[in-house]
């Protein structure tokens, strides 16, 4: 009977991947995949000019990490990420408070946003190009234009899902709109907009790094071209690598940061 | 006969009820839409007035969107034939990157979600290839396919599968216990209880990380578009760019737009109709 459970319940919300299980099952599972990379260059399933085996990528890594330009580019597109998150956190959801606190404002302002965000801001990479030359200007402002939306989204639920007692509350110590805003509707929209940024820094990295593969002149984006172009993809794949552990990285310290700044919500 | 009379009552009250109900939602949709149009005039005075060359009034825009995209004739639901040539490259692509995504991100999903020892084993890997900026694959595709259509439909298939395998394991993972162990006491057979219990009691979220996907798609299929290709919707804004057309940008930008919205227009009427079970939540309202 106890055996009959477990063989049905199969594994807990909480547990597939997020929590490290037995360390060697996880290392198991990369060497697989490291064999089957490695043997798919063995076997000539894909030629070696468009996927390098796994050695000659780790043997790369020095390369790109020594590179001057890339480490000099990262700089550059972390601090485009950077601008645009905060500028566009700040901007969205003050006109996220400000939308939701008259009831007028509310649904016109989701018709607007949901016009607006149907035209991925990639496609108008080129005719930020155009406006704002190839600089840091462009990238932020392109990707401003992606992060925009879903914080300010986020920041409208957030919004529409305070307690209507504590407003009442509010409302009942006849405190002013700046107050309530700080003190009753802030707190209570927190969670969901830290959500909203969470996503909008993971849309803001794919943004920036898409603005320096279609040519803004500094990025990492832009080292990874013209590794491209100098036909080096083992040095390509190496970078590819290299930013999807820094991405990895940087989103798991964002939900840890998240889950210990709105600690004193529920979590169901 | 009582019955008969309340019931004719009923039908007969009921009625223009549902008529001013219907009049009364079309004029609340309606009425939201005065902040879109006062954004819409307030661009419209500003290409006028700064006469910019990048930012023309959107009237002409729209009028430019009518020249370029529509126009044809009766048989070709009045689209151009641009529009057929361009719009079926780029939607074809897309339905081939992101219906492979599907089904493959619902098929390892449902393992990785069932097998403890499976999860445990790829969990951290899919989570990692979940984190990589997905345009940063770019280059890579390029290198696998050269510029051909099949690398676009493998950036949009990289790019999308990993949003839906997360959350069918997430689903799958949490579907209620209880309910697997009635379907084992009721001796189903394995695959009716994946068919019939798991994936329909995990359809809330696999649904959610497929209108998600459905996002990420089609910002893939565009900016594959641009970077490398020789026909579809993104080469026309990069043939437009270089030649200085700007206002063809502008309506491809348009169009863009469109397709995007009528894509989760049309995914919002099946997801509703699929759980249509699920008690919403009040948020839904929004």
């Amino acid at each position: 009977m106890q055996t009959d459970h477990a063989a049905v319940r199969g594994p807990d919300r909480a547990d597939w991947g997020g929590r490290a299980g037995p360390v060697a099952l996880g290392v198991t599972g990369v060497v697989s995949l490291l064999l089957l990379w490695q043997l798919l260059g063995s076997l000539d399933v894909v030629p070696r000019s468009s996927l390098p085996g796994p050695w000659s990528v780790l043997r790369a890594l020095p390369t790109i990490l020594g590179d001057q330009d890339f480490l000099a580019g990262a700089a550059d597109s972390a601090a485009a990420t950077a601008i645009t998150v905060v500028v566009g956190s700040l901007v969205a959801v003050a006109v996220g408070l400000v939308a939701s606190s008259f009831a007028f404002l509310q649904r016109p302002t989701m018709v607007v946003v949901n016009t607006f965000r149907s035209v991925p801001a990639t496609a108008l990479i080129p005719i930020g190009v155009l406006i704002f030359g190839l600089g840091m200007e462009m990238k932020v402002s392109i990707a401003l234009y992606a992060v925009v939306w879903p914080i300010l989204i986020n920041t409208i639920y957030g919004v529409a899902t305070t307690e209507p007692m504590r407003r009442d509350v509010a409302r009942s110590l006849r405190w002013g709109w700046w107050r309530q805003q700080a003190l009753v509707t802030l707190p209570s929209a927190l969670p969901s907009i830290l959500t909203g940024v969470r996503v909008a820094v993971g849309i803001a990295l794919v943004v920036v790094i898409s603005t320096e593969l279609l040519g803004a002149r500094y990025g990492v984006g832009t080292v990874l071209v013209q590794y491209t172009q100098a036909s080096r993809p083992e040095v390509v794949y190496a970078g590819v690598l290299l930013l999807g552990t820094a991405g990895a990285l940087l989103f798991s310290a964002l939900v840890r940061a998240e889950r210990r700044l709105v600690r004193w919500v529920h979590h169901d | 006969m009582t019955s008969r009379t309340t019931s004719r009552i009923t039908g007969a009250t009921m009625r223009p009820n549902r008529a001013a109900i219907a009049l009364r939602r079309t004029a609340s949709g309606v009425g939201n839409l005065w902040l879109l149009a006062l954004v819409l005039v307030l661009w419209e005075i500003y290409g006028r007035v700064s006469g910019s060359l990048f930012v023309p009034p959107i009237s002409r825009i729209l009028q430019n969107f009518g020249d370029v995209w529509l126009g044809g004739p009766a048989s070709h639901l009045f689209l151009s034939d641009l529009f057929w040539s361009e719009v079926t490259t780029s939607l074809s692509r897309f339905a081939r990157g992101w219906g492979l995504a599907v089904v493959v991100g619902i098929g390892c999903g449902v393992v990785l979600g069932r097998s403890r020892v499976i999860a445990q084993m790829y969990g951290p890997v899919v989570r990692f290839f979940a984190a990589i900026p997905n345009t940063v694959l770019l280059p890579i595709a390029v290198q696998i396919f050269g510029v051909a259509s099949n690398m676009n439909v493998f950036l949009i298939f990289l790019g999308s599968v990993w949003v839906v395998m997360i959350n069918t394991a997430d689903g799958v993972a949490g579907v209620d216990p209880m309910w697997l162990r009635s379907a084992r006491s009721l001796r189903v057979p394995r695959w009716v209880l994946y068919l019939r219990v798991i994936v329909p009691a995990a359809a809330p979220q696999i649904l959610a990380g497929l209108r998600v996907s459905l996002g990420i798609g089609l910002i893939l299929m565009v900016i594959s578009e641009l970077y490398a290709t020789t026909e579809g919707l993104g080469f026309q804004i990069v043939v437009a760019q270089s030649s200085f057309r700007y206002l063809d940008m502008w309506s491809a930008f348009v169009l863009i737009g469109l397709i995007g919205i009528v894509l989760n227009l049309a995914f919002g009427r099946i997801e509703t109709r699929l759980l249509r079970w699920q008690r919403r939540s009040g948020l839904d309202a929004l």
